[in-house]
């Protein structure tokens, strides 16, 4: 069994001028928040390849058009213009997977590679991730920075989220396999805006213990709707289940994570649902190399709901991490 | 206040030990069934409590089980049980196991056939190592089925590690055991080299996976069979407690219910499944109608109230011994809830709580209301003229010439009073709680779902500890009673829709159920008045298979009964032609009566025409903030 090790892990809120990257990867949807980042390391990384979806997961909301979120892409896409753009598929896996199998990729040095998460649907990040971990477990050193924005506040919508479509796996690779069958799911939920979908999906694997973590941002508003959008799983909860965390120290919530993961991966089995930032998205499947044991699922249909005109705000920070296979 | 009392990890017996679950149990009718010699199959809606009637068979909760009836069943049982555990995220697991689309159908099936086969290993080297730690007593529940291994040990060791392909680093049963955790992990490490071979064969398979190869009922039959011959027990039986089994990859589904008949006397079958789960869609059809005639089904939900109630009153019971209910004086759940003062009061009601002369919190509503109504809803003064019914002189008991209509109609009259404007129309207004408090209500909105009925239990034995006093407020029933429906209607809400135990819709299970519920109650409502309202639903042959799907998953959470009996020993193959009502759970949420009533097909009810236009809006709409982060 291939395990990662990450190590050297230290977070920034900004670049260093000096920062190069072998490799920048980060997706491009009519909203603006990821283009900041990606901006600020266009001129340092050898190679950018930044990824849209097809037109069909462009869902508008009730005042945009498909037409109109179609030229907010490609109003973003030129602002990116060395980035070389790709249309995430099975062929850009493999791609990418060659890209960075590659000799003129693979030498002496870590190869650094840089991830923007903010945009990503989260199974395309997942698969992203997986492949930088295949890679990596077949013997190339790898620095990895991944990179984030917070969105500026505005207050969802008052509806119901529609049902979910999928609840399983994010992918295969990350499904995790026990110690035993038969210990106990504990349920490591991440909380978002979604109202219902994490009770939902708790109701649907019905672990036998469930530890929620709320995320708190400089915007106090975020986490008032987190509570309010999650309050009928959150009075159900003991509070000693609950845990904040913060959005912009993706390193201690990698830290924290990590020491419950390892004193329940004996006894228990531990599912990660990491709804909300992508950055806790990112940090739960970074986690998941180092532990065969834990699985990270989601909820699917995600990339089918609209996405809003939302604005980045002042708020970034980047996680740099080295990867190296244990075994 | 523990950890379990909260409502997200409460209650489910999956994760509590053995001799916690046998605690508590009190055995119903459906577990006598199930102790039966045949095989069994359990078909029942999650939370209906599957798990906690295959764990009770197993041989940790017989031991530590100590209700006055269990001697006897601990004397009847004629078997071992072997409790193999499943869950949603255990199938997931195997499932993934195969994690390339290059591998083969046939190659990933293996791969799941070989996980599925260390699961059952385990438990069944679990079970076999319960039976020979400990010497045995007759007189000692606790040594339960104890027995020595009248032989050479470490020759049924190697017979064990040969026929299941182990190496063993010690001739013991733990050595087993440890052999059996390490083939687990190297399944895992294999399969995936596996995957990502560039020609995945089933030669390249059982090369690199002997174990692959084994069949898991042959080598446990001929495990089983060598255990009882050393413990001098040659006709020894041993039954196979699969828990979950709709979560399991179905080909292992498949692989067992064809076992069923073929298997041997030594080995029964006891099988939990959803009532909709892929094995009815995928293989029912294929099996001979006479295949599985020795194998008994086992249906865990409950058509008529006074079943459920009268299961509740077993499961409340089982919280006696060990509740709050001593110390305040409380012998009943009568006691602790009172009656519920708005019921289904038919024939052989309990006409002392009806007598509508006596100054009673019933006598003295329904009294109103027959006035009221019959002053502002002219089609409820045609049905009185019609009945000779005079709403100022009623006599409801059973002996009176219109007793059992009256007091069949009079809860119906209260929601017309409650939801009924001038017009005749629909009007908007506060929920009217009465007819879900009391312990008939409460009983029944449970549907007799150990999980919901604990839930509020809970809940409202807290109340009783900050009360002190019974019966409890109504004010207080409600809130628990809301907070169950509330919390069911979230899960409704966002219940998966593809590949849902094998089952996908394109539409949402709430939207159809609330369409539903609210056709029902506008007939009750604004219709001309009837003293048998449509309550229940025929799925007729106008409805779309996709609708047919959505019904699948709401069947399989609990969230509509149906009157009639599956159509196949495994669970429902179709659901045409049968009849269903919303689950009770449901009806506060859509201000409907917790009663029986007549049926009209779903395709009527749901028609625009019928029901409004505004009604049918079952289609899934798009969340507007799902990436906001």
């Amino acid at each position: 069994m291939n395990i990662l090790a990450l190590t050297d892990i230290s977070q920034f809120s900004t670049l260093e001028a000096s920062d190069e990257f072998d490799l920048a990867l980060g997706y491009v949807g009519p909203d603006r928040r990821s283009i900041a980042n990606l901006l600020e390391v266009l001129s340092h990384t050898r190679l950018m390849w930044v990824f849209t979806g097809a037109d069909c997961t462009l869902a508008p909301s009730s005042s945009e058009s498909i037409e109109l979120m179609r030229r907010k892409v490609r109003a973003n896409l030129c602002k990116l213009d060395t980035a070389i753009n790709k249309i995430y598929g099975p062929e850009v896996e493999t791609e990418l997977r060659e890209l960075l199998e590659s000799p003129g990729y693979t030498r002496e040095e870590p190869l650094r590679i840089f991830v923007e998460v903010s945009a990503f649907p989260r199974r395309v990040l997942a698969s992203i991730l997986n492949i930088v971990r295949e890679v990596a477990c077949g013997g190339v050193n790898m620095r990895l920075t991944i990179s984030y924005r917070l969105a500026v506040f505005s207050k969802p919508r008052e509806q119901s989220a529609p049902p979910n479509k999928r609840v399983a796996p994010v992918h295969p690779e990350l499904a995790g396999w026990p110690k035993l069958p038969g210990l106990p799911v504990h349920l490591i939920v991440g909380l978002g805006y979604e109202q219902g979908k994490a009770l939902g999906a708790v109701e649907y694997i019905q672990p036998a213990f469930v530890t929620l973590f709320s995320p708190q941002s400089p915007e106090p508003r975020f986490a008032q709707q987190v509570a309010s959008r999650n309050k009928p799983l959150l009075d159900g909860i003991p509070p000693s289940a609950i845990f904040e965390y913060q959005v912009l120290e993706p390193a201690v919530q990698m830290a924290q994570l990590s020491s419950m993961l390892a004193s329940l991966v004996d006894t228990r089995r531990p599912v990660l649902l990491p709804f909300g930032p992508k950055i806790f998205f990112a940090v739960c499947v970074l986690l998941s190399f180092g532990f065969p044991e834990v699985s990270v699922w989601h909820v699917s249909g995600e990339e089918e709901e609209s996405v809003a005109n939302l604005k980045a705000s002042d708020s970034a920070i980047h996680m740099s991490l080295t990867l190296a296979a244990l075994s | 206040m523990s950890a379990r009392d909260f409502t997200f990890e409460a209650f489910n017996a999956r994760d509590l030990s053995p001799d916690t679950v046998a605690q508590s149990f009190v055995p119903s009718d459906k577990y006598t069934e199930l102790t039966g010699p045949s095989h069994s199959i359990l078909i029942g809606p999650r939370g209906s409590g599957k798990t906690t009637l295959l764990k009770m068979l197993s041989i940790d909760a017989l031991r530590a089980w100590r209700h006055p009836k269990a001697d006897r069943y601990r004397r009847d049982i004629t078997y071992t049980g072997i409790f193999v555990p499943a869950d949603i995220t255990w199938g997931e697991m195997v499932d993934a196991l195969a994690s390339s689309e290059n591998v083969p159908k046939k190659c990933a099936n293996a791969l799941g056939e070989a996980a599925f086969c260390i699961n059952v290993f385990i438990a069944a080297l679990d079970a076999m190592t319960k039976r020979v730690s400990i010497a045995g007593d007759p007189n000692d529940a606790s040594t339960y089925r104890a027995a020595s291994i009248e032989e050479d040990v470490e020759r049924l060791i190697r017979f064990i590690a040969d026929t299941w392909k182990l190496r063993l680093l010690s001739l013991s049963f733990r050595g087993i055991a440890q052999a059996l955790s390490a083939r687990l992990a190297e399944l895992y490490s294999l399969a995936k080299s596996f995957s990502h071979k560039k020609q995945p064969t089933m030669e390249l398979l059982y090369e690199m996976i002997p174990y692959a190869s084994l069949h898991v009922f042959y080598s446990l039959i001929a495990v089983l069979k060598e255990f009882n011959r050393c413990i001098g027990e040659p006709a020894g039986r041993w039954a196979l407690l699969l828990d979950e089994f709709e979560v399991v990859p179905v080909h292992i589904q498949e692989l067992v219910i064809a076992n069923l008949r073929a298997a041997p006397p030594e080995l029964r079958f006891k099988v939990a499944l959803a009532p909709c789960g892929p094995q009815t869609e995928k293989f029912i059809s294929d099996t001979a109608p006479n295949a599985m005639d020795d194998t008994r089904r086992i249906e865990l939900w409950y058509r008529e109230k006074t079943d459920v109630i009268a299961f509740c009153r077993i499961l409340f019971e089982s919280r006696f011994r060990n509740s709050k209910y001593e110390h305040f004086g409380v012998q009943s759940p009568e006691q602790l809830l009172g009656r519920t003062a708005i019921g289904d009061e038919g024939p052989g009601a309990d006409a002392s709580l009806f007598d509508i002369r006596a100054p009673t919190r019933w006598g003295e509503m329904h009294k109103r209301a027959f006035v009221s109504l019959a002053q502002s809803d002219e089609s409820f003064r045609v049905f009185l003229a019609d009945k000779v019914i005079d709403p100022t002189q009623l006599d409801p008991s059973p002996t009176a010439a219109n007793g059992n209509i009256i007091r069949k109609i009079a809860p119906l009259l209260a929601f017309r009073l409650a939801y009924r404007n001038k017009t005749g129309g629909l009007r908007g207004r506060k929920r009217f709680s009465d007819p879900y408090v009391g312990w008939e209500a409460i009983a029944t909105i449970s549907e007799g779902n150990p999980r919901w009925f604990i839930g509020m239990l809970v809940g409202l034995e807290r109340e009783l500890e900050v009360n002190g006093k019974t019966p409890l407020p109504h004010a207080a029933q409600w809130k628990h009673v809301n907070r169950t429906v509330g919390a069911f209607q979230e899960k409704i809400k966002t219940v998966a829709i593809e590949d849902n135990m094998g089952i996908t819709t394109e539409r949402s299970v709430f939207g159809l159920l609330r369409d539903i519920g609210g056709a029902l109650h506008r007939e009750l409502v604004t219709a001309d008045f009837s003293e048998d309202p449509p309550a229940t639903f025929v799925v007729d042959d106008a409805v779309s298979q996709d609708m047919e799907n959505c019904l699948r998953i709401a069947l399989n959470f609990g969230a509509i009964v149906c009157y009639d009996p599956p159509d196949h020993v495994a669970g429902f193959r179709s659901l045409r032609g049968k009849q269903f009502r919303l689950g009770y759970i449901l009806a506060p949420a859509f201000n409907l009566p917790l009663r029986k009533g007549k049926a009209r097909s779903l395709s009527n009810l749901l028609a625009p025409s019928t029901v409004g236009a505004a009604a049918v809006s079952t289609a899934v709409t798009k969340a507007e903030q799902g990436t906001f982060w």
